[in-house]
């Protein structure tokens, strides 16, 4: 498992591109990955690449990011991987369906670039930093 | 029955009455009160049987003598013989009984049933019979009911203590019901009837009774030894006492003439039994009158004749009613009655003698061979012949042919001579009686004597006629019940003269009539006579006949056969007891049967006696004159006799005579007559229906009153109600705007429809009313109204407000809603009353609105969906234009000129406006969803929590503000507090905006009451809005502002209504331009979600 590298699953490049840029922003030199569909996404964690936090965008055409999540919690090799959920969707329905599949939290696809990055921030800090220090410590 | 009981065991009864008091347990103090009573020369013996538990010595005589000094009071020991006037007393531990008028005590065994009183009157019943008069007196137990019976049975009498005055009511109380008792009397009562009872003793028809069984058994040995004796008739009348003696009595027909009158004064019996005419009929006759013809023209010379020799002798014929003629041997002679001179008559029928003549003159012709007697003698009395039948007659005379005859037959011969026509005589001569024709042959100056031996016929005639005489002479005086009927025919044949006073008919009219006429079954008759053609005799023999009148009259009746006027005949003695009858039956019947029925009336019943005295009434009798119980009715009246107003109807007062007592006494009845009552002590008043009718004995007359009332003021109360409420209920039908009918289910047919109901189904009320109920619903309707009514047949109460579709008589469907009122009997619906409405229109309006409501309903839904989609879908590009047009600035902001920069800017501003919007109408569509959670939301709290972020908002900007919060405490209602919380930072983000240009700006936040709800309100001093935008106001995106003015895009307030409308509450808003606005809401504690819809 690489620590630093990020999976960002989108099927919208030009959000891959947003979020790419807030990570960067915020946390220079991270391994980022990307597949933008669900199918591929499975397929790469598949081949043994486990990355140290995924990103996955809930509403993807074909295989749905929830039933990612399910794929990704199934396998001994990704079930503890911190998965963030993103998503545009407020509803709360729809974010409960996330937490009981099995994701670790979730972040709003905000349109303020500016806030997005701070939620960011807080996001890649704690399960990239804390989580690790955690996970070691116990 | 026992023919031996008229005759007890010692042969002879008690010559006096026996009294036997039977009494226990508080039955002394009345017995005191009976002997305080009784005469002190009181014509009978008085025992006292006091049922006493053996181990007790009794004081008793000892008391008894002490307070009744002047009383001969005994202990009753063995063998000590009874004697009237005494007052005799038991020993408390021997048995008494009576025999042969002593006293038989003997010690009483330790064990077995102990009734000493039944045991005593047992055999008082035996030794006194019909002189037995007992009395049961209070006590407790059933001692002396079975005495008592058999006293009844031997014809003595029983008198009991009316049980309610006794204070122990078990010993009357069985005796009563044993039924064998004559009266129920009071003590004091019970003495005085004693008394009465020891006085007709004296007197009871049974000693005549007794008389005449020994008479019947002289008669029955007299007719077998014949007796030839005839009581003369022609001895001197001494005085007239005598004369009538023999005139009534004699066998010979006498008349009684007046000479001065020539007239018949009197005739006997014998005369009218002779020639059957009645002494009416021979009194109006002139002296004469029923002679033959021949003879009528001598009558002047015989009266003459007796005028001048006071006597008058021949024979002549008289003319009986039949037309028979009677031959007779005539005398007359003179009497002075009083003052008038009179001429007995005295005629004997000689119709033997005459054909015994006429059969010598025909046998004279043969006089040696004639077996009769036959003798010639000379004028002066010389025996000139005699055939050897005749010589008897010689013997007797001591003559022979040649000799004379004695003096008197000298005498004879003289006299027939004299009367100058033959005669006859009756000749007695060794116990033999000769009838003797004595013909004198004048021209041959001999006189010829032709005997006829009529011996055996005249013996055995005086004999009957004797003892039938008697028979009748005493059988007249009796006051018995005697008559002699055919054995074969059952024709009376005689009654005496009591018979016919008591039956009410006259001797003639009963006479010749049939003998079972006179009972009341002659069925009763038929059986009576099994027994006595089983026996030979009848007696004592109880049967109930009747009078002329038709009433009855109970006989104990006694019958043996005899020989009657030559024919076997039956002869019945009996003795009135219908008293005794009436004692026990009516009295029973009437004492116990009028307590009890009257008790258990819920009428009021009484009945008083002719004075108007209350003698009887009932429990309900007080209670109908509204009182709580006898006592106090009977109280109330004593003290107050007036205490009753007494009304017609129409209200008049009813005078005394009117009222119902004295109308019945003066004969009146009637059924249900209305009086109005009213209680002058308590102001009650009450409608009494009174019947009443008189009491009248068996003569007729009024004897007492009965009056039936019954409280009908309910009745009457409930008639006028029952009235008015049918009155109003035909209004109401009538008028109702509703049709209304009533269904009879055994029929299925309409049995009332109004008018309302015809006009909407378009049926005349006929039509209706012929066709079934059920075929004007559709085929649903009959259905689910079937299963109603069996659903409520087997209990399960049908619902009573149905709707249904209804056929028209034009064939359209109407909607009708029925509001269904079952009728039921005996636990099953047999009826409806149904009062239906037409809704046609009603349902055409709901069934539009649902339509109409569905309709929205999936449009709101689909707007919904496309509300979130457009949201939802929006936001992505928006997203990617809004982070690459900052990226653009924050990356290449150096490339660009400043008007470049301000185009960028104007992108990132209108990319933030817009997502506002979607967030905001992302929001408004989740609150169509979202689901309402209420708990206590303390909206102070929150304004005050507003209230600071938009001052510290404030103060981190660079605006010169002031603004007044004033915000009540306690404003806490209950809500979903997430959805509140957005109802109040929309309202204050709105008062905080459109105060914006006030210096001194105030908002507040409050509530008030309103009919019973709390009314909650933001109120700011800004630039306010005009009223009539005030719809457009809580519009999504409908401003009234410009963005320049006051930014914003104008769904805060749809919001705020959509959140508020979803509490079931309701928002609005009240402003004026330019001096502020109020925004109102109320939120209800609980709502019907139903009322919210949908959407929209």
């Amino acid at each position: 498992m690489n620590h630093n590298s990020i999976l960002i699953v989108d099927d919208n490049p030009a959000d891959i591109f947003i979020t790419e840029k807030a990570i960067t922003k915020v946390r220079p030199g991270s391994v980022i990955e990307q597949a933008d569909d669900g199918a591929k996404a499975i397929d790469l964690l598949r081949t043994g690449n486990v990355p140290g936090l995924i990103l996955l965008d809930m509403k993807m055409p074909g295989v749905s990011g929830i039933e990612v999540l399910q794929e990704i919690r199934k396998h001994e090799e990704t079930r503890y991987v911190p998965v963030v959920m993103l998503t545009s969707s407020t509803l709360g329905s729809d974010i409960q369906a996330a937490y009981d599949a099995g994701a670790n939290s979730f972040l709003y696809k905000i349109h303020d670039l500016g806030t997005f990055t701070e939620e960011m921030k807080s996001v890649l800090h704690y399960w990239l930093d804390l989580n690790i220090s955690l996970a070691e410590a116990s | 029955m026992n023919a031996a009981r008229t005759v007890n065991q010692s042969g002879k009864k008690t010559p006096f009455p026996v009294i036997g008091i039977g009494a226990s347990a508080g039955g002394l103090i009345p017995f005191e009160k009976v002997l305080e009573t009784l005469p002190a020369d009181f014509d009978a013996a008085v025992v006292f049987i006091q049922y006493l538990l053996a181990d007790r010595k009794s004081l008793l005589p000892e008391i008894l003598r002490n307070k009744f000094p002047s009383r001969d009071i005994v202990r009753i020991t063995n063998g000590m013989t009874i004697e009237k006037g005494k007052v005799y007393v038991n020993q408390p531990d021997h048995d008494i009984t009576m025999e042969s008028g002593h006293f038989r005590a003997r010690r009483r065994r330790k064990t077995g049933v102990h009734l000493p009183i039944d045991t005593f009157f047992t055999s008082l019943a035996e030794a006194a019979l019909e002189n037995a008069i007992v009395v049961i007196l209070s006590g407790a137990g059933a001692d002396g009911s079975r005495g008592v019976r058999e006293v009844q049975c031997k014809g003595g009498a029983v008198l009991v203590q009316d049980p309610d005055t006794a204070e122990f009511a078990g010993m009357p109380g069985s005796a009563i019901e044993a039924g064998a008792i004559d009266e129920v009397l009071t003590p004091e009562n019970i003495a005085r009837r004693l008394v009465a009872l020891v006085e007709t003793i004296s007197k009871r028809p049974g000693e005549h009774y007794r008389e005449l069984q020994v008479t019947i058994e002289d008669l029955k040995s007299a007719n077998k030894k014949l007796l030839a004796v005839n009581a003369q008739l022609q001895s001197k009348i001494a005085d007239q006492e005598k004369f009538k003696a023999i005139f009534e009595n004699s066998n010979d027909g006498i008349t009684l003439v007046d000479l001065a009158t020539g007239r018949y004064i009197d005739c006997n019996k014998k005369l009218q039994a002779m020639i059957g005419y009645r002494r009416e009929e021979i009194c109006a006759m002139k002296v004469g009158g029923f002679w033959s013809t021949p003879h009528k023209g001598k009558i002047v010379s015989r009266m003459e004749k007796v005028m001048a020799d006071g006597v008058s002798r021949g024979e002549m014929d008289i003319v009986a009613r039949d037309g028979t003629l009677i031959a007779v041997d005539y005398s007359a002679f003179k009497v002075t009655i009083g003052a008038s001179q009179c001429m007995v008559n005295v005629m004997r029928d000689i119709t033997m003698h005459k054909m015994a003549q006429e059969e010598i003159q025909s046998l004279s012709k043969f006089p040696s061979e004639n077996p009769n007697p036959i003798v010639r003698l000379s004028r002066d009395g010389v025996v000139l012949y005699a055939n050897e039948a005749g010589e008897p007659l010689l013997k007797m005379w001591n003559a022979s042919k040649g000799s004379f005859v004695p003096e008197e037959v000298r005498a004879m011969i003289d006299e027939t001579v004299a009367a100058g026509s033959s005669g006859n005589v009756d000749i007695e001569c060794d116990d033999r009686i000769f009838s003797v024709h004595v013909v004198p042959v004048l021209e041959s100056g001999y006189v010829n004597l032709y005997g006829r031996d009529i011996t055996k016929r005249k013996k055995a005639e005086e004999a009957l006629r004797e003892s039938e005489e008697r028979f009748r002479t005493i059988a007249e005086a009796l006051p018995v019940l005697i008559c002699i009927s055919g054995a074969a025919d059952s024709i009376i044949l005689y009654a005496n003269t009591f018979f016919c006073r008591t039956y009410g008919y006259r001797r003639e009219n009963i006479i010749g009539g049939k003998a079972e006429d006179v009972y009341a079954d002659p069925a009763d008759r038929e059986k009576m006579m099994k027994v006595f053609t089983a026996h030979g005799y009848i007696d004592d023999y109880q049967v109930k006949t009747k009078k002329s009148d038709g009433t009855s009259l109970w006989l104990l009746n006694s019958l043996r056969p005899i020989v009657f006027e030559g024919k076997p005949a039956l002869i019945s003695a009996s003795i009135d007891i219908t008293w005794r009858r009436q004692a026990g039956e009516a009295l029973r019947e009437s004492q116990t049967m009028l307590k009890a029925a009257l008790a258990s009336m819920t009428d009021a019943v009484f009945i008083s006696d002719t004075e108007g005295r209350f003698v009887n009434f009932n429990d309900a009798f007080a209670t109908f004159y509204k009182f709580r119980n006898k006592d106090e009715y009977v109280k109330a009246f004593a003290e107050f006799p007036n205490i009753l107003d007494v009304f017609f109807p129409d209200g008049t007062p009813v005078p005394v005579d009117k009222w119902i007592v004295p109308r019945a006494l003066r004969g009146e009845t009637d059924t249900n007559t209305e009086y109005r009552l009213r209680r002058k002590d308590t102001g009650e008043t009450w409608v009494g229906s009174y019947s009443f009718a008189p009491l009248r004995d068996m003569n007729g007359t009024i004897t007492g009153a009965v009056v039936v009332a019954r409280d009908i003021t309910e009745r009457q109360l409930t008639q006028e109600a029952l009235r008015e409420s049918e009155e109003r209920y035909r209004t109401l039908v009538k008028y109702a705007p509703a049709g209304i009918y009533t269904i009879d289910f055994t029929t299925g047919r309409y049995t009332e429809v109004n008018d309302v109901m015809c006009r909407i189904l378009g049926y005349t009320r006929e039509e209706l009313l012929a066709i079934p109920a059920m075929d004007l619903l559709d085929d649903k309707g009959k259905a689910d109204f079937a299963s109603r009514i069996r659903r409520g047949q087997s209990g399960d109460p049908p619902e009573e407000a149905i709707e249904y579709r209804v056929r028209t008589k034009e064939g359209r469907f109407i909607w009708a809603f029925l509001n269904v009122t079952f009728r039921w009997s005996d636990g099953k619906i047999v009826g409806a009353t149904v009062v239906g409405h037409d809704i046609t229109e009603r349902k055409q309006a709901e069934e539009a609105l649902n339509e109409a409501y569905a309709a929205l309903h999936a449009r709101n839904a689909e707007l919904d969906s496309f509300n979130y989609s457009v949201s939802h879908d929006l936001r992505g590009p928006l997203r990617t234009i809004g982070a690459f047009s900052r990226m653009l600035g924050d990356e290449y902001g150096a490339k660009l000129d400043d008007e470049g920069k301000g185009y960028l800017d104007q992108v990132l501003k209108s990319t933030d406006r817009m997502a506002t919007i979607i967030d905001d109408l992302l929001k408004l569509s989740r609150l169509t969803k979202a689901e309402i959670k209420r708990t206590e939301v303390d909206l102070s709290g929150i304004a005050k929590a507003l209230a600071q972020d938009l001052l510290k908002g404030y103060q981190k900007g660079n605006f010169q503000r002031e603004v007044e919060f004033v915000i009540d405490d306690n404003i806490v209602i209950y809500a979903d507090s997430g959805l509140m919380r957005i109802v109040m930072d929309n309202l204050f983000s709105n008062a905080w905006k459109f105060t914006s240009k006030r210096s001194q700006a105030k908002i507040e936040f409050s509530s008030k009451r309103k009919g019973g709800k709390t009314i909650c309100f933001v109120r700011d001093n800004g630039e306010g809005f005009n009223m009539a935008h005030s719809k457009k106001l809580f519009t999504p995106f409908q401003r009234l502002h410009s963005e320049s003015e006051f930014p914003g895009i104008g769904i805060g307030l749809a919001i705020t209504r959509r959140i508020i409308e979803r509490h079931g509450g309701k928002v609005w808003a009240e402003s004026e331009p330019g001096s502020g606005a109020t925004i109102y809401f109320e939120v209800p504690a609980e709502i019907d979600i139903r009322q919210i819809g949908g959407g929209g």
